[in-house]
């Protein structure tokens, strides 16, 4: 196992990109044998509808564009980021914080597609999202590989339906449906089982076995989980008030509990949505809110998971699918903009109290160091030990790279 | 004798050879049960009642028609014709009413208007949205012409133009300038708001307008940026080549051309490919909207026979799905047809019908199932099946396998629905309710073998009810009842 992934992380290091400085600091690394620098899982926190990065990590104070907030000081010195975030600034110790981020896809769907694939949207393929390869690259286990709390862009594309998460729908009752209910348990389920098993078996033998079999596949997988142990997971009252409650009393701050707690248990991907931020109207009452059921989330999972020791090999993204526009429009609000915005990225080897790029004065274009999306995600890929130029077949048998025209950048780690 | 050869021949003028069987080649043929849920699936969206069930369809022409004939086809199709034109987005949304779009939709079915003609008149809408609702089709796309071009290729003629939207693709035949060129039908176009009507938008089209070839930076055309000299005009002009005319308004020319033979070929292709697809599970060409240059038909002489049929029969939806299901290709055996998921707009109708769920002590009124056409799917009775998906062979994902497990949908269906079949048929529970729970959702008896097994569940349970509870869960969630087959 490590010998391959140090293999693939090798190929990547000779990418042009990567560069062969990289090459050369990593070498003593592995020869170490040391495990540490490998992300084994990550968190994203997706802000759906795109958050603005002028009233967020990349506050522009003086300026038209900036807006009524005033920067706050981080714990990083000459660091400051938007004044409605000063738990987050606490922890910008452990942060990356990446602030020329740049795209082309200003439309929700396309922008949401990019962020989650590294492509733009193609008529004639399905791109999976990270966490669907996430679930496919890493070893099956008791949880599955991918849990989503809370939906956006999720398809597992070529990687076929087995690798589309189990979504939590409401993260204050995660664990609705996954136990069976008392008076089903034992017996009675096991006796449904095997009516439902028998109709299965011999419907097959009738018709497409293979299509039936596939069928059955995730099926049984859902079963496997109803009957395991590892549910337990799922269910938040086993952990103690106190810990709860510094996450925010918000559906969002349970879902970044619930994160912490699978990743704890072995599973590699979880996603945790927090919706709101397309604000075209009244932007800065609306962020300020937001930043509110943010703030004490997103903090405490870093700082919890740096407590824990789990910070280094668990990656914590925060994006969205684009930034706000610089203006400000006649509605107090602001606009789709991705031509720069902010990623801000933790754990799994990326750099801790770093900013990487710049924009220009007002906020609209990279003034240093662009980051694309491909780039970005590709060096999500390689920290989780997935080599981005990976081929694998649609459907349709066309080789797709799991990055094209991207590979890790350098300076987002450590 | 010679009655016979007349009896055949008028039957050969009503019914001329199915042009199917010419070019698929025999399969063994599918039971009459099979062919019953198979096609009342396919033609009305649900599963035959136990009625229906029990009494069988041995004359399979005639059940074809009797299904064809029914309000449950008009709304089944409509709704395919909604999913084409709106990409999924059925619903009422901010931009359209997906609603008034299905109505308009259902009517035109009911009233038999050609498809050509249903697409004029999508093309040539105008008015506002709650009350024309063939508007919704150009509002889908915020009345925007890249939008709706790409729109009209993909849904109209099965061709992806999107790409040559931003470059020419090396691979396919339409360039940049065809692209920008097709848009410019809509460079006259317009959205506007409805003064005092809180959400009512509409289509008029304006008198003057030209097209511009955005710049480089500028890939989406917006009337309100400043026009700069370096983005030059584009005259309309068809994909075939075909300039515009003048004096003729844009849109009526589009909606010709869109719908002519000669200058769209792939027009009639295109629908008859997505009705096969529908109804046989894969398209003769894959993608459905694969009809570019590399397009490589399995069956390239059975597309066009089904084309040129479609054409002569003046482009009536009715007569090309009454082709196909009554073609010895579609009766054929389920190990050779395979399965396809049946989508949630499928299940949910059927569910309801059999177990009573949702409705009124006396099984009648309550809610009506509302599947894709719920405004807001997150929260419909029937989100636990996971998101709407009208396409054949969606494949059940871990979230709807849980939730048929083990939902609170799920197991207070169960329950209401032993109720409900004990309400009609009354205690003890014996093998004529299993027999119901069967022909209501699988459209046919259990086996010799599985009656057996079934009867001693039976058996093991105290409470009659539990054991039905059981049966009706398993049933729920086979594969067979979850497929068509």
């Amino acid at each position: 196992m490590r010998n391959c992934c140090r293999r693939d992380f090798l190929r990547i290091g000779a990418g042009a990109t990567f560069g062969a400085a990289m090459a050369g600091r990593l070498a003593p690394l592995w020869g170490q044998e040391s495990p540490a620098k490998k992300a084994k899982a990550c968190i994203v926190l997706w802000m759906a509808g795109g958050p603005s990065h002028i009233d967020t990590f990349d506050p522009k104070p003086g300026q038209a564009t900036g807006g009524p907030f005033k920067p706050v000081e981080t714990s990083v010195k000459g660091v400051s980021i938007g004044q409605h975030l000063p738990k987050v600034a606490a922890q910008a110790k452990h942060l990356a914080l990446v602030r020329s981020v740049t795209s082309k896809e200003a439309d929700h769907d396309r922008g949401t597609y990019l962020l989650h694939t590294g492509y733009a949207p193609q008529e004639t393929v399905v791109h999976p999202a990270i966490g669907c390869v996430a679930s496919k690259e890493f070893p099956a286990a008791a949880l599955p590989g991918f849990v989503s709390i809370g939906e956006t862009y999720n398809d597992a594309g070529y990687l076929g339906v087995e690798h589309v998460p189990l979504v939590v729908a409401n993260p204050d009752d995660p664990a609705a449906g996954l136990v069976v209910p008392e008076h089903l348990r034992k017996r009675r389920w096991d006796a449904r089982k095997k009516l439902l098993d028998a109709m299965d078996t011999s419907f097959a033998e009738r018709s497409d076995k293979a299509a039936v079999d596939e069928d059955v596949k995730v099926r049984a997988r859902a079963e496997a989980l109803l009957g395991s142990k590892a549910t337990e997971a799922f269910d938040l009252s086993k952990e103690e008030e106190a810990v709860r409650a510094a996450y925010g009393d918000s559906p969002f701050g349970r879902g970044c509990v619930l994160a912490r707690r699978l990743v704890e248990r072995g599973v590699r991907f979880v996603e945790v949505v927090l919706d709101g931020w397309d604000t075209h109207e009244g932007n800065f009452d609306a962020v300020q809110a937001l930043c509110g059921t943010l703030d004490p989330a997103y903090a405490r999972l870093v700082e919890e998971l740096a407590e824990r020791r789990l910070l280094d090999e668990t990656i914590v993204l925060w994006m969205g699918e684009f930034g706000r526009t610089p203006d400000i429009n006649g509605a107090n609000g602001r606009d789709h903009h991705a031509a720069c915005f902010s990623v801000v990225a933790a754990g799994g080897g990326f750099a801790r109290g770093r900013v990487v790029g710049e924009s220009d004065k007002e906020g609209r274009e990279p003034a240093k160091q662009p980051v694309t999306v491909p780039n970005l995600l590709a060096t999500v890929y390689a920290q989780l030990g997935f080599d981005p130029s990976k081929t694998y077949l649609s459907k349709e048998g066309r080789p797709i790279k799991l990055i094209d025209k991207g590979a890790p950048v350098r300076e987002l780690l450590e | 004798m010679r009655w016979i050869a007349v009896a055949a021949l008028l039957l050969a003028a009503q019914d001329p050879r199915n042009p199917i069987d010419d070019h698929v080649p025999d399969a063994p043929a599918c039971s009459d049960e099979e062919f019953l849920r198979r096609a009342t699936l396919d033609l009305a969206g649900v599963v035959p009642t136990v009625e229906e069930a029990r009494a069988g369809a041995k004359d399979r022409v005639a059940l074809i028609d009797r299904l064809l004939a029914s309000p449950e086809f008009d709304a089944w199709w409509a709704r395919f014709l909604l999913e084409l034109t709106t990409e999924r987005r059925a619903a009422r949304y901010d931009s359209h009413n997906g609603r008034a779009l299905f109505e308009w939709l259902v009517a035109r079915m009911k009233e038999r208007t050609p498809y050509d003609r249903m697409v004029r008149s999508l093309i040539l809408a105008k008015g506002t949205a709650n009350e024309e609702g063939e508007t919704n089709f150009l509002l889908r796309y915020q009345v925007k012409p890249s939008d709706i071009t790409g729109a009209v290729g993909r849904a109209f003629l099965g061709v992806r133009l999107q790409c040559a939207q931003c470059h020419d693709h090396p691979f396919d035949k339409y360039t940049q300038d065809d692209f920008w060129g097709a848009a410019a039908y809509f460079a006259r176009t317009k959205r506007t708001y409805v003064d005092g009507d809180d959400g009512n938008m509409g289509v008029v089209d304006i008198k003057k307008g030209v097209m511009r070839m955005p710049g480089a930076k500028d890939e989406e055309e917006d009337e309100e940026a400043p026009v700069e000299e370096r983005r030059k005009v584009v005259p309309p002009r068809w994909l075939s080549g075909k300039a515009a005319e003048r004096g003729v308004a844009m849109r009526e020319q589009l909606a010709a051309l869109v719908t002519s033979p000669e200058e769209s070929p792939t027009f009639a292709r295109a629908i008859v490919n997505r009705v096969w697809a529908r109804m046989m599970g894969r398209g003769i060409v894959e993608p459905l909207d694969g009809f570019g240059r590399r397009a490589k038909p399995s069956r390239p002489e059975l597309l066009e026979a089904l084309a040129a049929r479609f054409v002569a029969d003046g482009y009536d939806l009715r007569k090309l799905v009454r082709v196909i299901a009554t073609s010895k290709a579609y009766g054929r055996s389920a190990k050779a047809a395979g399965v396809r998921a049946l989508s949630v707009d499928q299940l949910a109708p059927s569910v309801v019908r059999a177990t009573g769920y949702g409705q009124d002590e006396d099984g009648t009124g309550g809610e009506e199932p509302e599947g894709m056409m719920e405004e807001d799917e997150e929260e419909g009775d029937y989100a636990d099946y996971g998101p709407p998906e009208i396409w054949p062979s969606a494949p059940r994902t871990m979230r709807r396998a849980l939730a048929q497990l083990n939902g609170g949908y799920t197991h207070d269906m169960v329950e209401q629905g032993a109720r409900f079949i004990m309400k009609q048929l009354g205690k003890p529970v014996a093998m004529k309710h299993v027999e119901h729970v069967y022909l209501a959702l699988l459209s046919r008896r259990p086996a010799a073998a599985e009656a057996e097994s079934l009867a001693a569940h039976l058996k093991e349970s105290p409470f009659g009810r539990a054991a039905l509870e059981d049966i009706l869960w398993a049933v729920l969630n086979s594969v067979e009842f979850n497929t068509n087959h």
